[in-house]
């Protein structure tokens, strides 16, 4: 629909990805702050006369966005995706576009004469989104100072 | 009262367990020698991190994925508990070794009701249970329902293999045994109870039904994880006593391994205690003479640090330092950083559990 | 600058029970249920109950970390419970808190300097950087650990240590009064002695006053200066610690002590056991509530409220009907009972 109202170009693709994307962060933030905000550490800030926007912007928050840094990451993999989805089923905006979904919807013409035009962007896709889920679980282990006991 | 007197019912030997973990391997437990004789309640006491809970569960086959057992052997009826399969594993926790742990929340199904739970200890029994069962109907059908009777009678014959129970029979026997055996753990009102579900139960009723579910499976021995520490002093009391009366009343039977951090409860409860530090058994013997004579040091300050309601002090000891990391263990005596009495061998040597007196063990240089 | 520092005079606090679609108030829990009671400046108040009594509840409601439902408690005379914003903020340099549980009191991202600097900031205690790190020094040698320990994060220490740094959070204030919510529950026994030392050091050298609620009632001897037993939202018995814990004269407290386990086999401890459970604060029993669970309980006990009667020694109260001799198992009613 998007691309229909604004033009075949790969910003629009882009815009549109990312309105669809975004919803699943807000509740995901939501979520997290919710918890958080129950935590004693917090009370204890309060008990400490520490302001709720100090607490807000500088604990709570920063606490907030740790399992949202990591599904993040695993989403870079799915929006890859994502784009060559929309790719392959058309919505490119030029044929010669060296796009992973572009090459693979060239190659399925000739997936039995020229096997390697569609295997090869496949397979490129599936490493590019394993490889971001690995950084992804990776990260949270790295990062997270909780989940270091 | 000699030590090789008492038959023993469980034993450990050289029981050395380590965890991967993404820091390093954590020596959980450092040689372990432990032995549980017939009919005593054997207090294993020790703080955080002194394996205690770990020895119950490799007893129980029930270390987590990152745990291995370096070495060791746990000798039960004959057999190295090490050596069965994980199925084999499982019969053995259905139907000899019980174990209750500390949130009964956690181990009880929340969408059960309480009466299917305790049915279903005693419906997967096998065979020789439901044989004897039959064995008891009179000629009217009607079948013993003493429970002390049916906990005590451990060895039924499995002479009657060919008869099978019908299924309803089974569920009439079980409902009647779990009437009977909530009535033993002392709960009111056990049929309502069987009716309820886990969170319409207060702490220690939950504990209750545990207690009852798996005496259900007639264990030879039951293991009590720290089972009062989240309850209320004045229920955690109820409980204890409980204990105490079922190890009288099916001392046939019973031989119950309480494991706490609370050396009162242990001097209350328990025949024998072990005491852990670390990894290592450090003083074994029966209770009284512990607390008349303590010979390790880590035993001797252990006691200095609890407050006895009776006599109030104006300062009380503390043992220096913390409990060390099991990552790098302090090399010779895991204690000697913390020891008052330190001399140059414990940080070389590993001492080696020796009985200085009749029935006491210690695992220190000094002796 | 008053006696005594803290006043609660009938303090109730309840939370409402919703149910139903349209989310009414269908009930309360009535966690504190008209409590009144006074700390002296320099002494420690035991605060003694099992889950549901209220205690906790009363701390957080005196320091309004919890709102109260009615009642006053009054701070060196001020009032607390009135109190604006602005006038709350500056009480609460004056009076702390130290939570239970050490691994969740303290924010797991930041360093233990940022966390002892950053209530002297807010309340502008420290003018530059250097001086707030210089006082955060003398904070953490005063309970025991050593500079370097400021830039490590909370999950390096163990349990004890982290107490250690909760409790140089709270001094970095400089308060009068802490109250000290089951600091040692979470603890093992051997570093349970450690803090508690500490706490009684500083108490001596900062002349801080303190409440200590515990469940833990051979730790609550050790601390107190007087003791509160709580049941289900009021005060049962009121007094000195060592009348407390040698003679109490409410059912209640007779019962718990008994319950209390004995680091001594050889102590031949008659059982004396409470029977049913500890009952929660949702449905709370007419009358006086303890009467369910109480052996001596009789018709006059299940209407009215219990009002405190006063005990055999001085300062010593008790909210309950009876003289009762635990020894012969018998109970006389009180000539001035208001039944």
């Amino acid at each position: 629909m998007f691309a229909a109202l604004f033009g075949r170009t790969i910003d629009s693709l882009a815009v549109a990805v990312l309105l669809v994307w975004w919803p699943t962060y807000v509740r995901l933030t939501r979520g997290q702050v919710l918890v958080e905000k129950e935590k004693t550490y917090v009370e204890a800030l309060r008990a400490l006369g520490v302001s709720p926007v100090r607490t807000l912007l500088f604990h709570v928050i920063p606490n907030s966005i740790y399992p949202i840094l990591v599904n993040s990451t695993l989403d870079f993999g799915g929006v890859i995706l994502t784009f060559s989805a929309l790719m392959f089923l058309g919505f490119s905006p030029s044929p010669a576009l060296p796009e992973l979904g572009n090459l693979a919807s060239d190659g399925i013409g000739h997936v039995f004469t020229a096997p390697w035009l569609i295997v090869f962007p496949g397979l490129t896709i599936l490493i590019i989104a394993i490889s971001f889920n690995l950084i992804g679980d990776g990260l949270r282990d790295v990062l997270d100072p909780r989940l270091r006991r | 009262m000699g030590a090789s007197e008492y038959k023993t019912v469980l034993e450990t030997r050289d029981l050395t367990v380590n965890f991967r973990t993404y820091r390093g391997e954590v020596k959980a437990l450092d040689r372990v020698e432990l032995s549980l004789f017939a009919h005593e309640v054997l207090a294993l006491v020790g703080e955080s991190g002194c394996g205690k809970s770990v020895t119950a569960l490799t007893i129980l086959g029930l270390l987590p994925q990152n745990a291995y057992v370096l070495g060791g052997q746990i000798l039960f009826k004959g057999e190295d508990l090490l050596k069965k399969s994980a199925d084999e594993m499982r019969v053995v926790r259905a139907e000899e070794i019980a174990a209750i742990f500390q949130d009964p929340m956690t181990f009880l199904n929340p969408v059960l009701t309480i009466g299917v739970q305790v049915k279903e200890a005693f419906l997967v029994q096998r065979g020789p249970m439901w044989s004897g069962a039959a064995e008891d109907q009179t000629e009217s059908g009607a079948v013993d329902r003493n429970i002390r009777d049916f906990l005590l009678r451990k060895d039924v014959p499995n002479a009657q293999n060919g008869i099978k129970m019908s299924g309803g029979k089974k569920e009439r026997i079980a409902e009647e045994l779990s009437k009977d055996i909530l009535k033993l753990v002392r709960l009111p009102d056990p049929e309502r109870i069987l009716t309820q579900y886990p969170h319409e139960l207060s702490g220690g009723m939950r504990q209750r039904c545990m207690i009852a579910m798996a005496l259900a499976r007639r264990p030879s021995i039951l293991i009590a994880d720290e089972i009062t520490t989240a309850l209320d002093v004045t229920v955690q009391a109820q409980i204890l006593t409980l204990l105490k009366e079922l190890r009288d009343t099916i001392e046939e039977s019973l031989t119950t391994l309480l494991i706490t951090h609370d050396l009162s409860i242990a001097a209350e409860t328990a025949d024998r205690i072990v005491v852990m530090y670390a990894g290592n058994v450090v003083e074994v013997s029966s209770t009284k003479e512990l607390f008349r004579k303590p010979l390790h040091p880590y035993t001797q300050l252990l006691m200095k640090c609890i407050p006895d309601v009776r006599k109030p002090v104006i300062r009380l000891e503390s043992i220096t330092g913390s409990v060390p990391d099991l990552i790098e263990p302090p090399t010779g005596c895991r204690f000697h950083p913390r020891c008052p009495f330190v001399m140059e061998i414990c940080r070389v040597n590993k001492p080696v559990l020796k009985e200085v007196s009749d029935g006491h063990l210690v695992h220190c240089h000094l002796y | 600058m008053s006696e005594e520092l803290l006043v609660v005079e009938d303090l109730k606090t309840w939370f409402p029970i919703k149910a139903g679609v349209m989310q009414r108030t269908v009930g309360d829990v009535k966690a504190v249920d008209g409590v009144s009671l006074t700390v002296g400046r320099g002494e420690t108040h035991g605060l003694v109950g099992e889950s549901g009594s209220g205690k906790t509840t009363l701390g957080k409601s005196a320091l309004r970390l919890i709102e109260p439902t009615a009642g006053k408690v009054l701070f060196d005379g001020f009032d607390v419970t009135k109190a604006t914003k602005k006038e709350l903020r500056k009480l609460r340099r004056r009076m702390q808190i130290i939570y239970q549980d050490p691994y969740a009191s303290l924010d797991p991202r930041q360093t233990v300097r940022s966390l002892l600097t950053e209530p002297m900031r807010t309340h502008k205690l420290v003018s530059s950087r250097a001086e707030a790190t210089s006082r955060a020094t003398e904070l953490l040698l005063m309970v025991g650990l050593n500079e370097e320990h400021a830039y490590r994060f909370p999950h390096e220490f163990s349990g004890g240590q982290r107490q250690r740094i909760a409790v140089a959070r709270a001094l970095a204030v400089e308060p009068e009064f802490i109250i000290l919510d089951e600091p040692t529950s979470f603890l093992d026994v051997s570093v349970q002695a450690q803090v508690l030392d500490l706490l009684k050091d500083l108490q001596r050298n900062l002349g801080l006053t303190y409440v200590f609620i515990s469940h833990n009632l051979s730790v609550v001897q050790y601390m107190s200066d007087r003791v509160d037993v709580m049941y289900l939202g009021k005060i049962v018995e009121d007094a000195s610690r060592d009348v407390l814990y040698k003679s109490p004269e409410h059912p209640y407290s007779f019962y718990l002590m008994a319950a209390i386990p004995i680091p001594d086999p050889e102590f031949k401890k008659v059982p004396r056991l409470l029977s049913g459970d500890v009952p929660s604060p949702v449905n709370v029993p007419p009358g006086c509530r303890f009467h369910p669970r109480c052996p001596y309980a009789t018709e006059k006990c299940r209407t009215g409220e219990v009002p405190f009667y006063p005990g055999s020694s001085a300062d010593h109260h008790v909210a309950c009907h009876y003289s009762i001799d635990f020894e012969a198992g018998t109970s006389v009613l009180r000539p001035d009972a208001k039944v």
